[in-house]
C-alpha cells in the first residue's frame, strides 16, 4: 500500500533478507509534524472565532466579521495589502534578476560569496532593525534628505517615510533574499552552451534572452515572486514603522482589532482572509512548478 | 585545380591566465570546400579553443581567422555564417524537436511556410520522420536521436562551415561508429566544410578527408588519416593513433642504400628501410600488425617470453618480453602462437614498416 501511495519510497525488502528492523522513516516528520499540528489547531480556533459574536466568541454564531470586511475601510485596505503585495512581489523579481544573473555568471568566488552574504542579510537581521535603520535614512531629517539638501539646497525635498514609496522601498528590501535565491537556482541550472547555441544559431544577447534564458529561468523567477507576495500580504512590521498610520495592511488591522480593540471576530476573519490568501498562492505555486515539470520531463 | 579555402586559420594563437597559458601556439590550417577536417589530441591540447575561436565564442589572443575569405574578427558568432554541434548537443529543453530546428530559420527572419518545409527537409534528412518527430520534446528522445536533432539544427541554417565538438562523445562506440558513417554520407551529400573536434581517434579516422594531430597548443603533424597513422613524424603522434612499439636507438651499427642498421638500447638489432640521417637519442617505432610472431625460431628473429596473449574482434595480440628489458606488442588476424603466458616466442618486425622518429 506504502509503495502504491508513494513512488519514491523504497521497495520493501524480504522479510528474512532484513534481520535489523529501521524505524519507519514517518517518525522523521514528528517534530515539525507536532508544531504544524498545533498550528492548524490555532488555524481552526481563529476559523471558529471568526464566526463568533463579539465578546462571546466560543458561544455566538455571526456571520457579522465577513459583513463588515465588505465594508469600504476594509475593503480598501484589503485590496491596498494585496496591490502592494503584488507591486513589491513584480518590483522585487526585476531587481532579483540581473542580482541572480551576477551571482550565476560571475568568475569570481570572493565577489560571489560577498553578493551572496548582502542579499542574505535581510534574512538575518530582525525586520524591525531593518525598519528602523529605513526610518533614519528616509525619515523628514534622514540620511536621504540631509544629503540632498546639502547638495541642492532645498530644505526637506523628499518625503519617503510615512508613505506608500516608503513602505514600497522597505518590502522590496526585505524580501529581496526571497526572489533572488530561486532564480538564481533556476538559472545556475540553464548549461551555458545554450546559450552559445542560440548564439551561433543566429540570436543576438536580446533574442537569446528572450527565447532562452527567461523561458527557462521563469518558472524559478515566478516561484521567487510567489513567495514575496505570499511574505508580503502577511506584512507588518515593515508597514507599521515605515508607513506610520498612514498606510495600513491587513496584518496591522488585525493586530488592532485582536489587541486595542478586543474585536476577536474581525481580527479573526482578516486572519481567515489572509490564510486563504496564503492558500491561493500557494496552489498558484504548484501550478508553476508543474509547468516546469512539464518542460523538463 | 586550386579551390579557395572555406577556412583559413594564420598564425592563431590564444594564451590564458596572462600569457602563462598558451592554449593555442601559432597555428595554421585551412580547409577546402568539401572536406572535414578533424583536429585531434588529447584533452587541453588546444582543439576545443580553436574551434570556440572559429565560432566567435572565444577571441585569439592574436592570429586571423578568415571564412569564405573574410576576416572574421570581432564578429559576434551570430553573425559569422558557421554552425556549431555542441559536445552536450545543448538542444533546447523547453522547445519541441520543430521548435528546435527552426530556431536558427526564425532568427534570420524566414518566412514561417518556409520554415516549415526547411524543417521538414532537415529532419529527413538526418532520418528523423517529421511525422513521428516534430511534436516530440527533448526528454522524449534518445541520445542518438538527440544527436540528429543537433545536427538537423546546424544544417538547415546551411552554414558556410560546420564545427562539431566531439558530439558523439556520450554514444556508446557501436552507435558512435554508426552515426559517423551516417554524418559522413550527409556532408558528403550537402558538400559542406567541417572541422571535427575529438579525441577519438578512430571516430576521426573514419570520417575525416585530413586530420590535423595537436598537442600542448601546437600542431604536430597533418595529413590524412592513412599517412599520419602510416608514417608518424614523433612518438606522441604514433601513440596517439594506436598502440605502438618504441624503442631507443643507442647507436647506428650500418648504413648503405637508405638502409640502416640501428641497435637499440636493449641489444636489439633492427634493420629499418627509408631513412638517412639518424639523430642522437631517436626512436624506432613500428605497429603490433607490423610484426610477426613465430612459434619455432625463422632464423634471424627475436627470440623472447610470452607475457600474455588476448582475443579480441577477431585479433589476437601478444605482448612477448625480450631479454634486456623490452617488451612488444604484436598482434596478429591468425592465432600464431597457441603458446600461454611464460612461453618462448620469436618475433620479426616487417622493416619497410618500422620507422625512425626524433622524438
Amino acid at each position: 500500500m506504502t509503495a502504491i501511495e508513494n513512488p519514491v519510497a523504497p521497495l520493501p525488502s524480504k522479510e528474512k533478507n532484513a534481520p535489523i528492523r529501521k524505524p519507519p522513516i514517518r517518525l522523521l516528520l514528528l517534530p515539525a509534524g507536532t508544531l504544524i499540528g498545533l498550528l492548524l489547531v490555532c488555524a481552526l480556533v481563529v476559523l471558529r472565532m471568526s464566526v463568533g459574536e463579539r465578546n462571546a466568541e466560543w458561544t455566538g454564531w455571526s456571520l457579522r466579521a465577513y459583513m463588515q470586511l465588505a465594508s469600504s475601510r476594509n475593503l480598501g485596505i484589503i485590496i491596498d495589502t494585496i496591490w502592494m503585495a503584488l507591486l513589491s512581489a513584480l518590483i522585487t523579481t526585476l531587481v532579483a534578476f540581473p542580482i541572480a544573473l551576477f551571482l550565476t555568471r560571475t568568475t569570481s568566488p570572493i565577489a560571489r560569496r560577498l553578493v551572496l552574504i548582502a542579499i542574505l542579510l535581510p534574512m538575518i537581521i530582525s525586520l524591525l532593525v531593518q525598519s528602523f535603520g529605513w526610518m533614519a535614512i528616509l525619515g523628514p531629517n534622514g540620511l536621504l534628505n540631509q544629503a540632498i539638501s546639502a547638495a541642492t539646497g532645498i530644505e526637506r525635498p523628499f518625503s519617503l517615510l510615512f508613505n506608500r514609496a516608503g513602505v514600497m522601498l522597505g518590502l522590496v528590501q526585505t524580501s529581496i533574499p526571497l526572489a533572488v535565491l530561486p532564480a538564481a537556482a533556476a538559472l545556475r541550472s540553464i548549461p551555458l552552451s545554450l546559450e552559445e547555441a542560440a548564439n551561433v544559431l543566429g540570436a543576438n544577447r536580446i533574442r537569446t534572452y528572450r527565447h532562452i534564458i527567461l523561458p527557462l529561468a521563469w518558472p524559478g523567477m515566478a516561484a521567487g515572486a510567489i513567495l514575496v507576495f505570499g511574505f508580503n500580504t502577511g506584512a507588518f512590521v515593515v508597514p507599521l514603522l515605515l508607513g506610520g498610520l498612514k498606510v495600513t495592511t491587513i496584518a496591522v488591522v488585525i493586530r488592532d482589532q485582536m489587541g486595542s480593540l478586543s474585536n476577536w471576530p474581525l481580527g479573526a476573519a482578516l486572519s481567515v482572509l489572509l490564510i486563504l490568501l496564503a492558500l491561493a498562492v500557494q496552489s498558484l505555486n504548484r501550478l508553476i512548478v508543474r509547468t516546469n515539470v512539464e518542460i523538463k520531463g | 585545380m586550386e579551390q579557395n579555402p572555406v577556412l583559413e586559420i594564420r598564425n592563431l594563437s590564444r594564451t590564458f591566465a596572462h600569457g602563462a597559458v598558451r592554449a593555442v601556439d601559432h597555428i595554421d590550417l585551412d580547409v577546402l570546400p568539401g572536406e572535414i577536417m578533424s583536429i585531434l589530441g588529447p584533452s587541453g591540447c588546444g582543439k576545443t579553443t580553436i574551434m570556440r575561436i572559429i565560432a566567435g565564442l572565444d577571441s585569439p589572443t592574436s592570429g586571423e581567422v578568415r571564412i569564405l575569405g573574410k576576416d572574421v574578427a570581432g564578429k559576434p558568432p551570430h553573425k559569422r555564417n558557421v554552425g556549431l554541434v555542441f559536445q552536450s548537443l545543448a538542444i533546447f529543453p523547453h522547445m519541441s524537436v520543430k521548435q528546435n530546428v527552426a530556431f536558427g530559420l526564425r532568427m534570420k527572419g524566414l518566412a514561417s511556410n518556409l520554415i516549415e518545409t526547411k524543417v521538414a527537409k532537415a529532419l529527413e534528412l538526418v532520418q528523423l520522420s517529421p511525422e513521428r518527430f516534430a511534436g516530440r520534446r527533448p526528454s522524449e528522445l534518445s541520445g542518438g536521436q538527440l544527436q540528429r536533432v543537433a545536427l538537423a539544427r546546424t544544417l538547415v541554417t546551411e552554414p558556410a562551415l560546420v564545427l562539431f565538438d566531439e558530439p558523439m562523445a556520450a554514444l556508446d562506440r557501436r552507435l558512435r561508429d554508426y552515426m559517423a558513417v551516417e554524418l559522413r554520407a550527409i556532408q558528403k551529400q550537402l558538400g559542406i566544410a567541417a572541422v571535427y573536434v575529438t579525441h577519438d581517434q578512430e571516430t576521426a579516422s573514419m570520417m575525416s578527408d585530413r586530420v590535423i594531430i595537436m598537442s600542448a597548443g601546437k600542431i604536430l603533424q597533418a595529413g590524412t588519416p592513412e599517412e599520419i597513422y602510416e608514417a608518424p613524424n614523433s612518438r606522441f603522434v604514433s601513440d596517439f593513433l594506436g598502440d605502438t612499439n618504441t624503442l631507443r636507438i643507442a647507436r647506428v651499427l650500418d648504413q648503405a642504400d637508405g638502409t640502416s642498421l640501428v641497435q637499440t638500447d636493449a641489444g636489439l638489432a633492427i634493420r629499418v628501410a627509408n631513412c638517412s640521417d639518424i639523430a642522437e637519442g631517436a626512436f624506432v617505432i613500428f605497429r603490433p600488425e607490423q610484426t610477426i610472431v613465430h612459434s619455432a625460431d625463422p632464423g634471424g628473429a627475436f627470440e623472447g617470453r610470452v607475457v600474455s596473449s588476448q582475443f579480441r574482434s577477431g585479433l589476437h595480440r601478444w605482448q612477448i618480453a625480450l631479454p634486456g628489458g623490452n617488451t612488444l606488442i604484436a598482434q596478429s588476424t591468425e592465432n600464431r602462437l597457441a603458446s600461454s603466458a611464460g612461453e618462448t616466442a620469436w618475433v620479426t618486425i616487417d622493416s619497410g614498416k618500422a620507422r625512425i622518429v626524433s622524438q
